[in-house]
């Protein structure tokens, strides 16, 4: 029953915000603005927390791992807590601002992050390739306009067939742009309605 | 709003896990989802009566720490199944390429439009920007929730066929819908 009443008292309060925050949009009252300006820095704060939390929660598993001694995965446990270990306490006692944990930031960790990023290059190839296997109806009739841009832009298809062009340009100008807008228009009554079901409190399953 | 939708779905793919006895990893991109994922699977758990369950939610810190971690997961754990419902962003194909290339079968849903024709190429299922809200109402079965996703219909068949009339009329020339629509 506790649990019930803990549950309905988060959903309650997360409405009263969400209203809240909603009805400032609309009516812009500086006082109602002032305090939602507020509300979100209490979110920003609250967002700090979490991350201490995020931070115990991963502390917590690779240790856990560690002393099972998990197959092939607890050495790369003890590099994770190395480096978290190390990058905490260099943060908390030199600051951020220092040398070694500057250092340490743009040598190590930006190189890995934009290594990760520019997998996605080489992911796309890949995708590409399975795109144009035609599995289904739906690969059918994405992969015809695919072709036709391929070939819109490729000068030399051009060449042989100068219909080419105006097609491409009216795929890219038209159908392209009409899709485009229905999609973000539909998305978007779609995100509307389940954000009013949420304030309103008939989607709860987010609280758990 | 697209955290809250992959919690939701979260809450019901926890559930059927539970019941077959079946193992879940849930991996969030921000701290905040880790708290609520906990307590979504954890629910979930004692509503399958099973709260004896272990309940694994990961947080891997940024954006691509995460994707490095999901990868780890799909190369070290035996994958079944990966569903990737949320806010994605260039780590979507990352991990979906990466799940296929290891025979995992998976469902996309994002409303981001760059992401869509990744997860369309990718995953063996997909669910397009409005199916992804769809979706997470249609999981409940309350009749309340599906009566809302019929009504929504009305709209988006106006909105398509506002689309067709648009799309006709521009290439007879005409600049009709486009003056009616601009403000």
């Amino acid at each position: 029953m506790s649990k019930y009443l803990k549950s309905l008292g988060a959903l309650y309060f997360a409405s009263a915000i969400a209203l809240f925050i909603f009805i400032e949009y609309y009516l812009a009252v500086p006082v109602l603005s002032a305090a939602s300006k507020e509300l979100q820095g209490f979110a920003i704060t609250a967002g700090g927390f979490a991350i201490v939390l995020g931070f115990t929660e991963m502390a917590r598993l690779h240790l856990t791992r560690i002393r099972k001694k998990t197959a092939k995965e607890w050495p790369f446990s003890i590099c994770l807590l190395v480096a978290l270990g190390v990058i905490t306490i260099l943060g908390l006692v030199l600051t951020p601002r220092h040398w070694i944990y500057q250092t340490l930031f743009g040598n190590v960790y930006t190189p890995l992050d934009s290594a990760m990023y520019a997998l996605t290059g080489f992911y796309i190839i890949s995708a590409t390739f399975r795109a144009f296997r035609i599995r289904s109806m739906d690969m059918l009739i994405f992969m015809i306009p695919a072709m036709l841009i391929l070939m819109y832009n490729g000068p030399i298809f051009a060449a042989v067939w100068e219909g080419f062009g105006p097609l491409g340009a009216w795929l890219v100008d038209v159908a392209n742009t009409a899709a485009l807008r229905a999609y973000r228009i539909t998305a978007a009554v779609g995100a509307v309605v389940f954000t009013v079901r949420v304030i309103l409190g008939i989607e709860r399953r987010w609280l758990g | 709003m697209d955290s809250i939708v992959g919690l939701s779905i979260l809450g019901y793919v926890a559930k059927m896990a539970a019941e077959n006895d079946i193992e879940i990893t849930t991996t969030v991109g921000t701290p905040e989802n880790q708290a609520i994922a906990t307590a979504v699977v954890s629910q979930s758990n004692i509503a399958a009566g099973k709260p004896e369950r272990a309940v694994d939610v990961r947080y891997y810190g940024s954006q691509f720490a995460t994707s490095a971690g999901i990868l780890g997961i799909i190369a070290r754990e035996n994958v079944g199944a990966n569903i990737m419902i949320g806010n994605y962003g260039a780590d979507a194909i990352i991990l979906a390429e990466a799940a296929q290339t290891h025979g995992v079968m998976q469902i996309g849903g994002c409303a981001v439009p760059g992401n869509l024709p990744f997860f369309m190429a990718i995953c063996d299922y997909y669910l397009m920007g409005e199916e992804m809200y769809a979706a997470a109402a249609i999981s409940t079965g309350n009749p309340i929730d599906l009566a809302i996703i019929a009504a929504e219909d009305i709209p988006k068949w106006l909105i398509f066929l506002l689309v067709v009339i648009g799309v006709v009329a521009t290439t007879a020339g005409s600049k009709v819908i486009q003056t009616l629509f601009r403000y």
